[in-house]
């Protein structure tokens, strides 16, 4: 009986002391809000993206026009595609690697689930290797390309990527596969897959497409010094 | 008689204790399962921030090249305006792929030790997730094809990033940030703003393998 009554008054005591006198808010209603504005949002910049691959593919058809009633020089349309081909604007198709990179399956302990910094690993790796376009999904990679996280979020180019990546590189197959499997590069990665059970696999391909990136470029501080005479 | 008392006051006052830490336990697991919730929200603005900044610069994009594609429209008639619409493009994209020596506000960041290879991979994009709109590392350009070698720059590094002067300074300097890890807890780096920088132009860049799909 005195253990009760103990127990009681202790409780009685401590919710007392621990009641935060506030005043009723919904604590779901923020969070769903943020959901929801977040998913619109995505939604809405991936439709602006494609609305960007459209227009430079009308504008890139009006420019081949021009070069074809011959009122401009061949010369300068060729120019103007080794820029747009350079800065990525132009789909590419050569040989290459499909790869593959995965969760764990089961995997929610960080050491389990890809990272932005593992992708961010293995493509400067594949630059090593010799690559000469990358792209993860559909995001082709770019000079201003960021590979980032936000909690759990992944995004590429500011756009959201979810697992399986599939990543996409042109280049010598053997080079780039013998770049990835060198024991010395993406150790992390390496002991991951080979304990954790992280799903990484590799195909050689004759053909790969890289699709041309649908982003912004658009410069605000930057000025060209001196255009190449190339 | 007496210890029997003593015995159940003991009793007594132990159950209080228990009784107090349960509902302490209980109101702890709660607050943090908030906490967990608050992270989550947190995490959530930032990517609609995120979101909304890049709708922004698309649409952005979108009317420059409305713009552009109408330019191109207009001009079909007149050979010496088409040639100057396509020097404008000529020009935007040299840029970006890195072409030609570009100038103009930014920073520059002195490290005075050795970096790991993640290290400096991070650094870089940090700065391109900055707006960077042209970097270097010990005045040669990064883009988006350069390997990042940190064994090539031994202790003495210094990159140069183009793009907001107060976006990229705060960015990196913020608590918690690349500059801060860098540091460790000792003076390896700093961070200069300058009003204008000039970078040189990348090497290699035509690729040997692959090819526009459309031709």
């Amino acid at each position: 009986m005195l253990l009760a009554v103990g127990i009681l008054i202790g409780l009685f005591f401590a919710a007392q002391i621990r009641t935060v006198p506030t005043r009723v808010t919904n604590p779901i209603l923020p969070y769903e809000s943020l959901k929801n504005a977040a998913s619109e949002l995505e939604n809405e910049n991936r439709a602006l993206k494609g609305q960007i691959g459209v227009l430079r593919k009308e504008i890139n058809t009006s420019e081949k026009e021009l070069t074809n009633s011959s009122r401009v020089s061949n010369e300068l349309l060729t120019k103007l595609e080794k820029n747009k081909s350079v800065a990525g604007l132009t789909e590419m198709e050569g040989p290459g690697l499909l790869i593959t990179l995965n969760d764990a399956p089961g995997g929610t302990s960080v050491d389990k689930v890809v990272s932005a910094a593992d992708l961010r690993d293995i493509v400067n790796v594949l630059w090593l290797s010799g690559a000469k376009s990358i792209a993860i999904g559909s995001e082709r990679l770019v000079t201003t390309t960021a590979i980032d996280a936000v909690g759990d979020t992944i995004l590429i180019n500011s756009t959201k990527s979810i697992p399986p990546f599939m990543i996409r590189v042109i280049g010598d197959p053997a080079k780039l596969r013998a770049g990835i499997a060198n024991p010395n590069n993406l150790t992390d990665l390496h002991r991951r897959v080979d304990n954790l059970g992280l799903v990484f696999t590799i195909e050689e391909k004759k053909s790969v497409i890289v699709p041309a990136f649908n982003g912004v470029l658009r410069s605000r501080f930057a000025k060209v010094e001196k255009v190449s005479s190339e | 008689m007496n210890k029997l008392l003593k015995s159940r006051l003991t009793v007594f006052l132990s159950a209080i204790v228990f009784g107090v830490f349960a509902v302490w336990q209980y109101q702890t697991g709660s607050t943090m399962a908030r906490n967990r919730q608050e992270e989550n929200g947190e995490l959530l603005a930032i990517q609609v921030s995120h979101y909304l900044n890049e709708a922004g610069e698309l649409r952005a994009s979108i009317k420059s090249l409305e713009e552009r594609k109408e330019k191109l429209g207009e001009v079909a008639n007149s050979a010496e305006t088409a040639e100057e619409a396509l020097n404008e493009a000529i020009s935007e994209y040299t840029i970006f792929s890195g072409r030609s020596p570009v100038s103009g506000p930014g920073v520059i960041i002195n490290i005075s030790r050795r970096l790991e290879q993640t290290e400096l991979v991070d650094l870089v994009n940090v700065l391109r997730s900055l707006g960077a709109e042209a970097i270097s590392i010990n005045n040669e350009r990064i883009i988006e094809s350069t390997a990042i070698d940190a064994s090539r720059y031994g202790a003495d590094i210094k990159v140069m990033a183009i793009g907001s002067q107060t976006v990229l300074y705060e960015g990196l300097t913020v608590k918690y940030g690349i500059i801060e890890q860098i540091n460790k807890n000792n003076q390896y780096s700093s961070v200069e703003r300058v009003e204008s920088i000039t970078l040189p132009e990348a090497k290699a860049l035509q690729p040997k393998l692959g090819v526009p799909k459309d031709t």
